[in-house]
């Protein structure tokens, strides 16, 4: 995965930020710059120590080492997700989705992130619209449009169009 | 005083010794040489006569000691003188001429003279007369032959009459002495025997009682020196006028320039002038006279003024008295040492003092010495004639007179040296003449005229007041027991002469106090007058008792200590040891306090409003001090006692009522240093409290005493404050009491005393540590003052403070959660003192204590203690519902449903806490399996919710919890059945069930709780999901083809998709209200729900990094 979005990286790098939006040149590359930077070893720990500990049922104790990666300051995202997935399996939807938000606005064009937040959208938070939107994200930053996820937008849309009539 | 009348008699012997020689010289010289010339030296003076100077024959032999006896030598002279008349007759023999014969028959006359006084020593048989006849005839036929020859006559006639006229009067014919001594001066009027011719004349005629013609011869002797100028004065005008103090110089002069001889004549002519005087009655010239005697006597030192003091200064004892001082001067005068001058000195002071008696007395006396004498010249001898006077007059037994005598010369002198001796004598012959008023009068007088003070005592040097000290001390002595007797008894000592001039009887018509104040003032001079004496204190005993006696208590006090201690309070007394020994000393220190006690008490009463009987303001002053002062010195002195006298029987009662009055009076500290003083005296006088035996109830003075003392201390150790002394202060004495049979339930036979002091010891015990505690619970220190009153309960139980300490105690501990001594103190707290309205409270506060022990058992029971007997309504109801919840938490199901189903039938109000017992009782049925109770009751809980007029979140909550329960309980019974052949049948009691389920939960989401509204949501959502998979699954009716079974299956495929979708909408319906924010349980099980049945939508999941 982590290859992947490097390779991602790269390309965008190569395409000259041409799918960027106006303005927002300066912030994007250096959120870039960011997701270069490897993660520090101790946060690297921590994240070891929450997703083991998640994993073993210590849902208190998963939380506290997430908590404690997040404040030795802006993770990848990677990160993130993997604490979103965290905080939306607790029910704290709301939480989970900032910390999308969060990830997004260090990558914003990181698929991943575009999956995830679109599912929490359509099945946590009812708001089939931006669902569709990040649905869409995702299959447009990734290398080959996910067939699944094309199924996805066509229900969507769909039933938005069903709501919109009635 | 002895060694004076030695040295004065030693004087006048040596006088007279020489004198006697003297004439035995012109004797001896006549004797040897027997001629006229020294016969004519020879004079009248050297015969013997009674009346004239007495010659100390003794001192006269003593001086021709070792010569031949007279007999002797009269023998021998005999014989000479025998062959010198044989010689003279042979002689006259052979002479023929005239001048020669008449001298030879004059040399014979004297020898014949001579022999015959030789003869008269030797012999004692013929009479003088026969003796002297040979010599007076030679002498007469002389005198007759010389008388008829003119050549011869006049010197024959002097020469021959001097010793004829010597020859009568040694033969006894006095007569014809006198005849020829008359011839002799009327024929030689110059002669130089004149005036011893004429002083012999005199003596012849006194003695013969013809005084008048012998003051004539007498004064011719004083003429004659005076004539020729032999003398300070000429005697013929020498009267009493020339006797003054000018005289006294001239007499010097004279007394140089005359022989002693003729001085000795004329000092005895003077002499005998006067008694002449005196004997015809002329008393002023005989006064003239013997002045001019006592003056000459005075001028020469004869008499000194030792002389006239010893005579004065003599007392006039009752005992001299009797027998009479002039008595004692002739006894004098008869004494061989006495002189014949002191002898003729008494005599005149002797006739004198007649001399004023026949007068006017003293005030002759003061009118001779005011005529002769300047005021501040007077002779010295003037203490004399009065003191003689009185003398005089008391051997008469005129006894006023005498004293008269004595006041006069006091009066006259009252600051000479022998006026205390005059005012003595005076007060001696009161007591003699029995003058009882004018002897106290006049002792009073002689005190206060001469002792301490008086302006005598002021000059008097100390020799004069050594000798007045031991008389002020004789009267002092006698007035103050005097006046101390009428001050005690006035009725026998009474006068009713309103007119005596005695003070005393005036004294015992005074009132008490004046009468003892006259006594007292008496004593105070006794005082004044003798600071050393050994009996001082004594004295200063009996002032004190008079100054108690006249109501002068402050007085008395000082007295009195004064007589007990001595000086100690800063009076002076020099010699306080002697003070100390005072016999009686204890007995003054005790009443020194009996004084303060009466100051004391009249200062009480003088600061108490009689109106209001309250204290007034402190300031009144009782006899010079305050009430506080009084109290003050009232303690000073009696410690002062105690430590004077500690063997005194009453030292320990003295401290008793000290210490009890300091405690009265608020003066703490030193009611403690008291308060030891008086154990520490019992101690030393043998008393340990420790070894008092019990057996005796009663208390033995010692023993009250100690308590007196003990409980002081510790009531002063209360008062300040220090209340940890005052406990251990008070806990000997309580102990004692025990031993003594002190107790709360004493037995009979303990004497009410001791009972009261116990009772009231040990609340006071008990208070003390009580107070410890207060102390304490002021610093906040609540674990120390909780500590104290629960040492009350088990130092003092049975006293009366017990109760509070008690309660107070377990109410600290409370507070400071400090519950096994809580409930300890508290439970038996309720048990003791059932009665108590505190013990009402007691149930509420173990609940507290047993609560936060968590003895649940204990904590129920009392709850419902309190629900039994509480009278608030609302309290039974609080304790009901926690008697439920204990005895829940006690594991004691039973009696909790129990409290909790009365308490959800009896309190419908308030709704909250009916529900929550409601609610009690569903869990508590849950755990005893009993559906139907516990169903009964979800019921009352959805009742009490919908009957309620103000509902609650909590009350919704609890009727959606019991409808929920309810409806799973009717979807279980859903869930039970089986759909089976024949399906119509199953399938519609499994549909009536569901109806039921479904309505329960439709009920339940009407509550409107979130948690109970998702849960019965997605039940509903259950609930079809399970009919259409029942339908599905369901039995197929046997003997159906394969086309007949998959028809059949298609048509239950068209039954159950109904279900199904109905289903998928309340799972929908459950997702909505997650995404409007509510996010349950049953909202995440309705996602996985729709997972299952719509996994294409609702199946997502994340992509994990």
């Amino acid at each position: 995965m982590k290859y992947v979005i490097v390779i991602v990286i790269l390309m965008m790098l190569q395409s000259g930020c041409s799918m960027l939006p106006t303005g927002n040149s300066g912030s994007q590359a250096g959120n870039e710059q960011r997701l270069a930077v490897p993660e520090k070893s101790s946060v690297k720990a921590d994240l070891k120590r929450a997703l083991s500990a998640w994993q073993a049922g210590d849902i208190e104790q998963a939380n506290s080492y997430f908590e404690k990666m997040l404040e030795k300051g802006p993770r990848s995202s990677a990160t993130m997700n993997h604490y979103a997935i965290f905080l939306r399996e607790q029910w704290e939807i709301d939480r989970a989705k900032a910390v999308y938000l969060q990830a997004l606005n260090m990558a914003p064009r990181d698929p991943l992130t575009h999956y995830n937040v679109g599912i929490l959208y359509e099945l946590y938070l009812g708001d089939l619209k931006q669902a569709l939107k990040h649905f869409k994200a995702y299959n447009k930053n990734v290398m080959e449009p996910n067939p699944k996820v094309k199924g996805w937008i066509a229900d969507l849309t769909r039933r938005i169009e069903a709501e919109k009539n009635g | 005083m002895t060694g004076w009348l030695v040295e004065s008699t030693k004087y006048w012997l040596n006088i007279l010794k020489i004198l006697a020689c003297l004439v035995l010289v012109v004797g001896c010289r006549s004797t040897s040489n027997p001629s006229v010339a020294s016969q004519s030296n020879w004079t009248l003076a050297d015969l013997p006569n009674e009346s004239s100077i007495v010659v100390d024959e003794s001192t006269i032999g003593n001086a021709d000691a070792g010569a031949k006896t007279d007999e002797e030598e009269s023998e021998i002279a005999l014989e000479e003188l025998a062959a010198v008349a044989e010689a003279y007759r042979s002689a006259m023999d052979l002479t023929v001429d005239a001048a020669t014969r008449t001298d030879i028959l004059q040399r014979l006359a004297h020898i014949d003279l001579q022999v015959a006084e030789e003869r008269q020593l030797i012999d004692a048989v013929t009479l003088p007369k026969d003796i002297y006849a040979s010599a007076i005839a030679s002498y007469v036929a002389l005198i007759a032959t010389t008388a008829s020859d003119e050549s011869l006559s006049d010197m024959a006639s002097l020469d021959m009459l001097y010793p004829l006229a010597k020859a009568y009067e040694l033969s006894g014919d006095i007569d014809n002495a006198l005849v020829t001594l008359t011839r002799l001066v009327d024929d030689h009027p110059t002669s130089e025997h004149y005036a011893e011719v004429q002083f012999r004349r005199g003596e012849i005629l006194f003695a013969s009682k013809r005084y008048r013609q012998s003051a004539d011869a007498y004064r011719a002797v004083i003429a004659h020196y005076g004539s020729r100028n032999v003398g300070s004065q000429d005697v013929n005008s020498m009267d009493v006028n020339s006797m003054g103090v000018n005289s006294v110089s001239e007499d010097s002069e004279i007394a140089n320039s005359m022989s002693k001889v003729k001085q000795t004549f004329l000092l005895n002519a003077w002499y005998m002038a006067g008694w002449s005087d005196f004997k015809i009655g002329n008393y002023e010239g005989g006064l003239s006279a013997f002045f001019w005697v006592l003056d000459d006597f005075n001028s020469n030192g004869s008499l000194s003024i030792k002389q006239g003091f010893e005579s004065i200064a003599g007392t006039v004892s009752n005992e001299s008295l009797a027998t009479g001082r002039l008595k004692d001067n002739a006894k004098g005068a008869k004494d061989a040492s006495i002189t014949s001058q002191q002898s003729m000195i008494d005599d005149t002071f002797r006739v004198v003092s007649l001399s004023f008696s026949y007068l006017e007395g003293a005030s002759s006396i003061e009118q001779v010495l005011a005529s002769n004498y300047q005021q501040q010249n007077l002779p010295t001898y003037t203490s004399r004639l009065y003191a003689d006077l009185a003398m005089l007059y008391l051997e008469k037994k005129r006894y006023q007179d005498s004293a008269d005598v004595y006041r006069r010369y006091v009066q006259q002198y009252p600051l000479d040296v022998y006026t205390p001796d005059f005012h003595r004598n005076m007060i001696d012959v009161y007591t003699q003449g029995g003058f009882p008023e004018q002897l106290r009068k006049e002792k009073e007088t002689y005190t206060l005229s001469y002792g301490a003070g008086s302006d005598y005592w002021q000059q008097a040097d100390a020799n004069q007041q050594t000798l007045i000290l031991p008389v002020l001390r004789l009267y002092l002595d006698e007035l103050t027991a005097f006046y101390h007797n009428i001050a005690q008894h006035p009725a026998k000592n009474g006068n009713s002469d309103e007119d005596s001039v005695d003070q005393s009887n005036n004294v015992a018509s005074y009132s008490k106090s004046e009468r003892y104040n006259v006594a007292g003032d008496w004593y105070q001079r006794w005082i004044d007058n003798f600071p050393n004496d050994p009996e001082l204190s004594k004295n200063w005993f009996l002032l004190a008792e008079t100054r108690f006696e006249a109501e002068a208590f402050a007085a008395a006090a000082q007295a009195y200590e004064i007589a007990a201690y001595g000086d100690l309070l800063g009076t002076s007394i020099t010699q306080e040891g002697e003070a100390v020994a005072f016999d009686k000393a204890n007995e003054a220190g005790y009443a020194a306090l009996l004084a303060y006690q009466k100051l004391i008490t009249q200062g009480e009463n003088a600061t108490v409003n009689v109106v209001t009987n309250t204290p007034q303001e402190n300031g009144v002053v009782i006899q010079g001090k305050t009430l506080e002062q009084w109290r003050s010195s009232y303690t000073e002195s009696a410690l002062l006692f105690a430590d004077t006298f500690p063997m005194d029987a009453r030292a320990a009662q003295v401290l008793a009522q000290t210490t009890e009055s300091l405690l009265q009076q608020q003066d703490y500290q030193q009611t403690i240093l008291v308060a030891n003083k008086l154990q520490d005296h019992l101690l030393v006088i043998g008393f340990d409290i420790d070894r008092v035996e019990a057996a005796t109830p009663r208390l033995t003075t010692e023993q009250q005493y100690w308590l007196t003392g003990a409980l002081s201390k510790a009531h002063a150790f209360r008062a300040l404050k220090e209340h940890q002394q005052a406990e251990f202060a008070y806990r000997d004495p309580l102990l004692f009491l025990q031993r003594k049979g002190g107790s709360r339930n004493p037995d009979v036979n303990v004497s009410a005393k001791i009972q009261q002091y116990y009772l009231a010891t040990l609340d006071n015990y008990a208070a003390s540590i009580y107070q410890q505690g207060e102390v304490l619970l002021d610093l906040d220190d609540k674990n120390g003052a909780a500590m104290f009153f629960a040492r009350v309960v088990e130092a003092a139980p049975t006293s009366t403070i017990r109760v509070t300490a008690q309660h107070d105690a377990a109410t600290l501990f409370l507070q400071l959660e400090q519950w096994p001594q809580a409930i300890a103190l508290m439970t038996d707290f309720e048990m003791r003192f059932p009665n108590h309205p505190e013990t009402v409270a007691v149930p509420a506060r173990l609940l507290l204590a047993y609560e936060a022990q968590q003895d649940w058992p204990n904590a129920a029971v009392r709850a419902m203690q309190i629900v039994e007997s509480d009278t608030d309504i609302l309290t039974r109801q609080q304790a009901l519902m926690s008697a439920a919840q204990f005895f829940y938490q006690a594991d004691d199901t039973n009696n909790a449903i129990e409290q909790y189903r009365r308490y959800a039938h009896e309190y419908p109000e308030p709704l909250a806490d009916r529900m929550e017992a409601q609610r009690w009782l569903t869990e508590l049925y849950l755990a005893q399996s009993n559906s139907v109770k516990r169903n009964f009751w979800l019921n009352e809980l959805m009742a009490s919710h919908d009957s309620a007029r103000q509902k609650t979140q909590r009350s919704h909550y609890l009727a959606a919890f019991a409808a929920a329960d309810l409806a799973d309980q009717s979807m279980l019974v859903y869930q039970k059945i089986r759909l089976g052949q024949p399906l119509k049948t199953s399938l519609k009691k499994k549909q009536n069930a569901m109806k039921v389920a479904l309505t329960r939960y439709e009920r339940t989401i009407d509550y409107g709780v979130d948690v109970f509204a998702t849960q019965a949501t997605h039940k509903m959502g259950d609930i079809y999901a399970e009919l259409a998979k029942d339908l599905l699954e369901s039995t197929r009716p046997n003997g159906l083809s394969e086309l007949e079974l998959e028809q059949y299956e298609f048509l239950l495929e068209e039954q159950a998709y109904p279900f199904e979708e109905s289903a998928i909408e309340f799972y929908l319906a459950n997702i909505e209200r997650g995404w409007g924010g509510l996010r349950t349980d049953w909202v995440a099980k309705s996602h996985k729900a729709l997972a299952d049945l719509l996994p294409g939508r609702f199946a997502k999941q994340e992509l994990r990094p």
